[in-house]
């Protein structure tokens, strides 16, 4: 019990005093999964919209290879990364493995079917009249679907916020790719394993804080966005 | 210029139940055409295809200019409009609702902002402009949404039961916005209500459907005094109960 209130008490000094260390890897954890998630959003968004308001061949298969993909293993995807960014993969080339942006692009993998899913819910959940009523006010093709997907924006954004939350919160594979190299692929989830394993609880539990304190953000933004703490 | 509208032996299914079966009538430009039957008989159908929302299964709906066909397309629905008896409201301001299809057509922004604010003062909602449109009421929306066709100076104007959540108040405002289009734009108006005292007042031509067919339409005068056909002659008494 004490070493877990020592712990505490150290920790809360980490994150107070401003701990180079400790915002370093916070930061890198924000970047990475900010970026993941950008990426994700500006490809996810479009594709689910697209699927809910255009038909097209392939487009049921698409819908359910994005909903078994929204479950997608972090671990197994931090391999397929791993393999086609290793030397011997096809973007071997590249030399983006142990690296920021490979953590990204890990990431990114894993958030996609998330929001285009999500997406493809929100969109697909508005009704049809939405569509007819922009007919009848003289909008056609993209202009209808932008009112669709804009009649849908609160139920997209809360997609995008669990895209986050499901990032930040990602370790497997992020270690695969990033390799947990102090100050450069360290981020929250792989530095706790870590100073875990090692039996050093202060900056673990630092980081667990934040991270908490994240997820508790990203909830209270998706209660937000869902219509507010009213109801 | 005003739009004609044609229906040749018009068919609709929906499933196994045929919604229109051989419709013909013609809506003539800058008439006002009201549309009576009973529940059921194809009116909306009607107006659906006539907004070009619907294509029909057999048949042809035939639009023209003067004396010019008009192709169906989106130049064509930006010359029209429909307003429901459950209109819908975009989830954003009355103003953007109201603006929305004037920004579709070109309109200028200075010219977008002074139509809305003409056609909300017209139906009494001046100072709604900021409210969030899915917060009003079913009357208020209704007058918003009066006023989103009347902004847009359609060409023809399609109403299904456009005033059956107005007061009597909100019903009269109505049709003096619907006489004002036809007289001072020229508009051609297809409404359909269940309002005989209104569909009196306000018809120049009337038609009466019933099983998916236009089974009497003509001159609203003889239509309403002396109906040839036995079942629209019940409708207009009030003898026809469902």
């Amino acid at each position: 019990m004490e070493t877990i209130l020592n712990g505490f008490i150290k920790a809360l000094s980490l994150i107070v005093s401003l701990d180079p260390e400790l915002y370093s890897i916070i930061l890198l954890s924000l970047k990475v999964s900010g970026g993941a998630v950008l990426i994700a959003s500006l490809a996810g968004i479009p594709l689910g919209a697209a699927c809910a308001l255009r038909r097209f061949p392939g487009r049921r298969s698409l819908v359910l290879l994005l909903n078994t993909f929204m479950g997608f293993p972090p671990v197994v995807a931090g391999l397929l990364i791993y393999l086609v960014l290793s030397r011997s993969g096809p973007l071997g080339f590249m030399g983006l493995l142990y690296s920021p942006t490979a953590m990204v692009i890990a990431q990114s993998v894993i958030v996609f079917p998330i929001v285009a899913g999500l997406s493809w819910s929100a969109a697909a959940s508005i009704s049809p009249r939405i569509r007819e009523t922009a007919l009848t006010l003289g909008a056609s093709g993209f202009a209808v679907d932008w009112r669709v997907v804009s009649e849908a924006r609160m139920q997209i954004l809360s997609a995008v916020i669990a895209g986050f939350g499901r990032a930040i919160a990602e370790v497997g594979a992020v270690l695969i790719v990033g390799g947990n190299i102090a100050g450069y692929t360290r981020m929250m989830t792989t530095a706790i394993a870590m100073e875990t394993g090692k039996g050093s609880f202060e900056l673990a539990i630092a980081l667990g804080i934040v991270l908490l304190s994240v997820a508790f953000l990203v909830n209270i933004l998706l209660r937000l966005a869902q219509g507010g703490f009213g109801r | 210029m005003s739009l004609t509208v044609e229906f040749n032996d018009v068919i609709k299914v929906y499933g196994k139940k045929e919604a229109l079966d051989g419709a013909s009538c013609r809506f003539n430009p800058g008439r006002i055409n009201v549309l009576l039957g009973p529940n059921g008989s194809g009116k909306t159908t009607l107006l659906r295809l006539a907004a070009l929302l619907e294509a029909p299964d057999g048949g042809s709906v035939v639009f023209s200019g003067g004396d010019l066909p008009v192709s169906p397309g989106t130049a064509l629905m930006q010359r029209m409009t429909l307003v429901s008896q459950a209109p819908v409201m975009f989830n954003t301001t009355v103003f953007i609702n109201m603006a929305y299809g004037l920004h579709m057509r070109g309109c200028e922004e200075g010219e977008v902002k002074r139509r809305v604010r003409d056609a909300l003062e017209l139906v009494g909602m001046g100072g709604f402009t900021g409210a969030r449109a899915t917060s009003l009421s079913g009357g208020e929306a209704q007058r918003v949404a009066i006023a989103r066709a009347y902004a847009l100076r359609p060409e023809l104007l399609l109403l299904d039961e456009p005033s059956s959540n107005l007061d009597p108040d909100g019903g009269a405002v109505f049709e003096d916005i619907l006489r004002k289009m036809n007289n001072e734009q020229g508009t051609t108006v297809v409404i359909v209500t269940h309002n005989l005292f209104q569909a009196k007042r306000l018809a120049h031509a009337a038609f009466f459907m019933y099983g998916g067919k236009i089974v009497e339409g003509g001159d609203a005068t003889s239509f309403f005094s002396s109906p040839q056909n036995a079942v629209t002659a019940k409708f207009i008494s009030g003898e026809m109960v469902f």
